[in-house]
């Protein structure tokens, strides 16, 4: 007893000293691995947009000027994000017949993650394709032909999304619906239809994504959302579409 | 008392490392907001750039003005509106909605969207917000620049209208960078006739007898707004 009072001075600032240098060291050790996450999401962002991006400018080769070479995606009314969207091109196999590739996204639920005040469900991309031979000059196949069971899934993105969105757009920035079925927004802006989008319209691609860290800390990640977006024109030209023939 | 000038001593030493460590967090957490906002400032880039190339070459390119000129297009460099024009001259009092130009019909032609960096009333940034997941939003200033180039690889303006138009946009967000703006791109628009052909026969303008046309003059120099001009 005598000791610890004739040190207590000594005592304290060690304490204090200690105390520092654990916090100082929980900061630095917290900054590194948001350093190494957010990293890790960017690369993962990056990556992802690129291999949608190629994608999409695969669409359509091999197509005629004016055949429309992509399917109305699927919207989920409740988050607004695409669940499922489908697209096609041709090519030419070995043999001289001709091959159409389809291929389609599949927005598909994983975690939940909560960084502060909000729970973002998270999800994931699959992307599923079948190729179809079919004699060269002959109808292509439909994608009503196709049973569900044949789509092969064979590749899936990171399952950090907390939103994808697809969009066909024509070139003033709005949804191309067919004449009657427009949902305009407070601006007028058409940004649904009732029925399907008029895709042989639609002059750019838009998607768009968030990605969440998959490593929440404790104090949260400084890093909450990141967000990907490229629109794309896929149709240079075309001939004036059905809809405004007459 | 020697005691008591080394414990003091320490404490200082203590309060020094974690005064640099702060700093290094914050400057890490600056870095990485930083980072988020310029990934999200390149896909607008990429975005507002396609809708500006949607757009139609020059006011004499438009829809409206093709249907003046009875269905036909500009060949010519020199019908192409001066460069001294560019701006605010021919897009009407709505300015120019950036993602949505459907909203703003008068900011019709690529040199509309540009800033004038003369117009003393006038700084050019634009507001324009990024919408994330749970209703969330990223707001952005956007500011362009628009001037005849004599080729696509060129970076110099050109004294005369030509086939291209170079592009700089300028993007700034209050949570990264500085007033200057924390991205910058640049694409040069080439004119394509082919492209003002489509637009116009895609358009409501479009006459196929190429008689009548639906133009007709009108409000501004080619009013975007059919049947409502004469």
């Amino acid at each position: 007893m005598q000791f610890i009072l004739d040190n207590l001075v000594a005592i304290i600032v060690a304490c204090v000293l200690l105390l520092g240098l654990q916090v100082t060291q929980i900061r630095s050790q917290h900054a590194s691995v948001e350093q190494v996450a957010s990293h890790s999401v960017k690369a993962k962002t990056l990556v992802f947009g690129q291999w949608v991006e190629r994608d999409i400018m695969d669409i359509g080769a091999n197509f005629g000027t004016n055949m429309y070479r992509f399917e109305s995606p699927t919207i989920d009314p409740a988050t607004g994000n695409t669940t499922e969207w489908v697209f096609y091109s041709d090519t030419t196999a070995a043999d001289g017949d001709q091959s159409r590739i389809f291929k389609r996204y599949r927005l598909v639920e994983t975690d939940l993650a909560t960084f502060r005040d909000t729970t973002y469900q998270m999800y994931r991309v699959l992307r599923d394709s079948i190729v179809v031979d079919f004699p060269d000059h002959d109808v292509p196949p439909q994608l009503a032909s196709l049973d569900d069971d044949d789509w092969i899934q064979n590749t899936w993105s990171i399952g950090t999304l907390s939103f994808f969105d697809v969009d066909l757009l024509s070139r003033d920035g709005q949804t191309p619906c067919p004449a009657g079925t427009e949902i305009t927004d407070d601006d007028g802006l058409v940004v649904d239809c009732t029925g399907d989008i008029d895709v042989y319209k639609a002059e750019y691609i838009r998607v768009r994504f968030g990605v969440v860290p998959e490593y929440v800390l404790k104090p949260d990640n400084y890093l909450r959302e990141l967000y990907w977006v490229k629109t794309l024109k896929v149709r240079p030209y075309w001939t004036p579409p059905p809809s405004l023939e007459n | 008392m020697p005691q008591t000038l080394l414990a003091l001593l320490a404490l200082v030493l203590a309060s020094f490392l974690t005064f640099n460590q702060q700093r290094l967090t914050l400057r890490s957490h600056q870095n990485l907001v930083t980072d988020e906002v310029e990934l999200a400032a390149a896909g607008l880039a990429s975005e507002v750039l396609a809708f500006v190339d949607g757009r139609s070459f020059d006011e004499e390119s438009t829809p409206s003005a093709i249907a003046d000129e009875n269905g036909e297009v500009p060949e010519d460099p020199d019908e192409f509106t001066a460069g001294s024009t560019f701006g605010a001259t021919d897009r009407g009092l709505d300015g120019c909605n950036l993602l949505k130009p459907v909203l703003t019909p008068d900011c019709d032609d690529v040199d509309d969207v540009a800033w004038d960096p003369n117009d003393v009333d006038d700084d050019g940034w634009r507001d324009v917000t990024v919408e994330l997941s749970h209703e969330r939003k990223l707001p952005f200033e956007v500011r362009m620049q628009v001037y005849y180039v004599d080729n696509p690889d060129s970076m110099v303006e050109a004294p005369d209208p030509t086939r291209h138009k170079r592009i700089l946009i300028d993007i700034r967000s209050p949570f990264a960078g500085d007033d200057e703006g924390v991205y910058r791109a640049t694409r040069v628009v080439s004119y394509d006739p082919i492209k003002a052909e489509m637009d116009y026969e895609n358009s409501d303008y479009y006459d196929p007898t190429y008689g009548s046309g639906g133009g007709g003059g009108g409000g501004g120099p080619h009013d975007q707004t059919p049947g409502q001009d004469g």
